[in-house]
C-alpha cells in the first residue's frame, strides 16, 4: 500500500489554478525530490499534505485512509511533518522548547522520553550549542535547521522538506546530505522540494517536476533532468 | 554517548521558594497586624493580580487576545448576590459556584469566539461584555439598571466589621496564590509548551500536534472560572453591584492590560510589578480626574514602544532574574557551547 496518494488532486485561489489535477503515490520508505520553476506550486503541495490547505477537488490518502479534510493536528499525530520554505519558529521560546513541542506534542510522548527524544535531534541537527537560545534570534541558517529539528522531533513517518539546503556551504551541504541519508535509510519516507539539484539527487530516488501546478515529469532523477521539456522549462536550456 | 541534563529550575530554587512562602505567610497573618485601610487595598490589590495572572495566561502565554474578561467579573458577581440572595449556602462554596457558572458561559462563548481571529475575536470578546451588560440592566431580577445589594445576613453572618474585613482579605490572598498555583504549574507542563506555541505560530503549532481549539478552550475556561470568583470576591467587598460596574471596560479590563504590560506581558513575575505601579499610580493621580487615565494609556504605550517585556523584562535582562522559573535548561558542557 502506498504511503500517500494524491488522487487528481486541484487547489486555487479563486481563478488561479495552483494545483492542477495532480496524481501522486509515495511508497513507504522512498525519498521523492520535487523540482520546478518558482511559483510552480511546490509548497503548496506540501501545504495540502499537512492539511494547512484544503483541495478544492481530489482525494488525499495517508496510509490508504482519506485525511483530505483531516485537520493538521491530526494529520501530524498520524505521522506528518515539515519543514516551512520561510521558518516559522516559536520566537518566544528556545530552541530547544521549540523541539521539544514536536517530541512532546507531535509525538505523543511524556516529557521524560521527549526530551531525550529532543536532545537526540538537537544533536543530529547541530543544533546544540543553540539549545537554550531564544529561536525569535537565530538567523536564517539556524532558523532552517530548528525547521528540519522540530519536525524530526516527532518522529515522523512521511518527512516533508521544503528548501533546507540553500545556503549551505559545501561542508554543511555535505554532512546535510548524510544527514538525510541517514533519516532515508532509518525507513522514514521523504518528500523533498529543492533548488540544490545535486544535493536533491545524492538522496532521493524518483524525482517529480511540477510546472504551473500540474505534473511536467515524473521518474529516475537522471533521466527526467535528462529530458526535453524539463530542461527547457526548468533549467532553461532550449529544446 | 551521555545527553545533557535539563533542569527547569531557577538558579536559587530552594531560596526563592521560601522566600515566597514566608510571604504568603507574612501576608495571611496581616490582619492581626494591619489596620482595616490597608486589609481593603491590599484586598482589591490581590483581586486585580487574580484578573492579571489570568488576562497574562490568555494574551500574555496563549496569544487569546480578549478586551472582554469583565465578561466574567460581572457573571461571577451578579451569579454570587443570587446565590448568596438565596440564604443557606454557605460562603466558599458559593464563590465556587460563581466560577463554575462564569466557566459554564465560557464554554459556549469559547465555541462562538473562536471562529474569529485576530481583532475581530478581540472586538468579539467585548462585545459580549457590553451584550451581558445590557441584558443585565433590562432584567428585573437582578434589579435591572440599580442592580443588586447583597443581603444583610449574609454580611452580617461574616462578624463585625474586622473580622469581615479579614475574611475578604484571606478569600482574596486564597484565590491569589490559587491563580498564581495553577498559572505556575500549568505553564511548566508539556500543555504549557503547547500554549506558547500557540501564541508564536498557531499554525505551525497546529502542523507540530498542538490541539489550538482545545488548548483554546482550556485556557479560555479556566481563565473565566477565576475571573468569575474574582468579580464574586470584588463585589462582596462593595456589597453592592451594578452593570456599570459588574462589566466596566475600564475597571476590569484596560486596568489590568496595562498591570500586565507594565510589568510584563508573557511573564509571571509581571503583574506583581504591573500591580505595584498601577496601585501607586492610582494614588498618586487621585486628584487628576480624566487626566488620570490618559497619563497610564501613555505610559502603557510608552512600556510597549521602549520595553515590549516590560520592567519585569528589562529586569529580567539586566540582572537575570528568575522567580518563577518557566523555561527549560539544557546544561551544556564548554564544549556544546558556540
Ligand atoms: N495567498 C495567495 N493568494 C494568491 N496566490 C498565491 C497565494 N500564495 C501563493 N500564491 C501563488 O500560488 C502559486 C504557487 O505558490 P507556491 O508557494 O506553492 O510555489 P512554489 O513552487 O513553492 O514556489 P517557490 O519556488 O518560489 O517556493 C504562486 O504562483 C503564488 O504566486
Ligand atoms: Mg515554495
Amino acid at each position: 500500500m502506498a504511503l500517500l496518494e494524491f488522487r487528481n488532486v486541484s487547489f486555487a485561489y479563486g481563478a488561479l489554478t495552483v494545483t492542477n489535477n495532480v496524481s501522486l503515490t509515495v511508497a513507504p520508505g522512498e525519498a521523492l525530490g520535487v523540482i520546478g520553476p518558482n511559483g510552480a506550486g511546490k509548497s503548496t503541495l506540501l501545504d495540502l499534505v499537512t492539511g494547512f490547505k484544503i483541495p478544492k477537488s481530489g482525494t488525499i490518502l495517508f496510509e490508504g485512509t482519506d485525511i483530505t479534510r483531516v485537520s493538521p493536528q491530526r494529520r501530524c499525530d498520524m505521522g506528518i511533518a515539515r519543514s516551512h520554505q520561510i521558518p516559522r519558529p516559536f520566537g518566544g521560546m528556545t530552541v530547544f522548547e521549540n523541539v521539544l513541542v514536536g517530541a512532546t506534542l507531535g509525538g505523543q510522548r511524556a516529557e521524560g522520553p521527549a526530551t531525550r527524544v529532543a536532545l537526540d535531534v538537537l544533536e543530529q541537527t547541530g543544533l546544540m550549542g543553540r539549545a537554550n537560545d531564544i529561536a525569535g534570534g537565530l538567523r536564517l541558517l539556524d532558523r532552517k535547521r530548528l525547521e528540519l529539528a522540530r519536525a524530526l522531533a516527532t518522529q515522523p513517518k512521511l518527512l516533508l522538506l521544503d528548501e533546507v539546503a540553500g545556503g549551505l556551504s559545501d561542508m554543511e551541504c555535505q554532512t546535510f546530505i548524510a544527514l538525510l541519508k541517514q533519516i532515508r535509510d532509518g525507513g522514514t519516507t521523504i518528500i523533498w522540494i529543492e533548488h540544490i539539484v545535486h544535493a536533491l539527487v545524492a538522496v532521493i530516488s524518483r524525482l517529480f517536476v511540477l510546472d504551473q501546478g500540474a505534473e511536467l515529469a515524473e521518474g529516475v532523477p537522471s533521466e527526467v533532468l535528462e529530458s526535453a521539456e524539463v530542461r527547457q522549462v526548468y533549467l532553461g536550456v532550449p529544446a | 554517548m551521555t545527553q545533557p541534563a535539563v533542569t527547569q529550575a531557577g538558579p536559587h530554587a530552594r531560596l526563592t521558594a521560601l522566600c515566597i512562602a514566608a510571604v504568603i505567610l507574612a501576608l495571611a497573618l496581616m490582619p492581626y497586624f494591619a489596620d482595616r485601610f490597608v486589609l481593603r487595598t491590599a484586598t482589591e490589590m490581590a483581586c486585580f493580580l487574580t484578573l492579571a495572572v489570568m488576562w497574562n495566561l490568555l494574551a500574555g502565554f496563549a496569544g487569546v487576545m480578549s478586551i472582554g474578561q469583565q465578561l466574567y467579573v460581572g457573571l461571577g458577581g451578579y451569579a454570587f448576590f443570587l446565590i448568596a440572595a438565596m440564604g443557606g449556602v454557605p460562603l466558599m462554596a458559593a464563590l465556587g459556584l460563581s466560577g463554575l457558572i462564569a466557566l459554564l458561559i465560557a464554554v459556549p462563548a469559547a465555541f462562538l469566539l473562536f471562529r474569529l481571529n485576530g481583532a475581530y475575536f478581540a472586538v468579539a470578546t467585548w462585545v459580549l461584555a457590553e451584550i451581558a451588560a445590557l441584558i443585565a440592566a433590562q432584567s428585573d431580577a437582578v434589579g435591572a439598571g440599580a442592580g443588586l445589594s447583597l443581603p444583610l445576613q449574609v454580611a452580617r453572618a461574616l462578624g463585625n466589621n474586622d473580622e469581615r474585613t479579614a475574611i475578604f482579605w484571606w478569600l482574596a490572598l486564597g484565590l491569589a496564590v490559587s491563580a498564581y498555583l495553577v498559572a505556575y504549574l500549568w505553564l511548566r507542563s508539556g500543555r504549557g509548551l503547547a500554549l506558547m506555541a500557540m501564541r508564536d505560530d498557531a499554525e505551525a503549532a497546529g502542523g507540530l500536534g498542538v490541539s489550538t481549539r482545545q488548548n483554546r478552550l482550556m485556557v479560555y475556561s479556566v481563565a473565566a472560572f477565576f475571573t468569575g470568583i474574582a468579580g464574586a470576591i470584588i463585589f462582596l467587598t462593595k456589597l453592592r453591584i451594578s452593570p456599570s460596574a459588574a462589566f466596566s471596560v475600564n475597571e476590569w479590563t484596560a486596568a489590568v492590560i496595562f498591570i500586565v504590560v507594565i510589568g510584563g506581558l508573557g511573564s509571571l513575575e509581571g503583574p506583581i510589578i504591573g500591580l505595584a505601579v498601577f496601585f501607586a499610580l492610582r494614588t498618586l493621580l487621585a486628584d487628576f480626574g480624566p487626566w488620570y487615565l490618559i497619563i497610564l494609556g501613555a505610559i502603557a504605550i510608552a512600556t510597549m514602544l521602549t520595553a515590549p517585556g516590560g520592567l519585569w523584562g528589562v529586569l529580567h535582562k539586566r540582572f537575570g532574574w528568575d522567580v518563577f522559573a518557566l523555561r527549560r535548561h539544557v546544561k551544556l558542557t564548554i564544549g556544546e557551547k558556540s
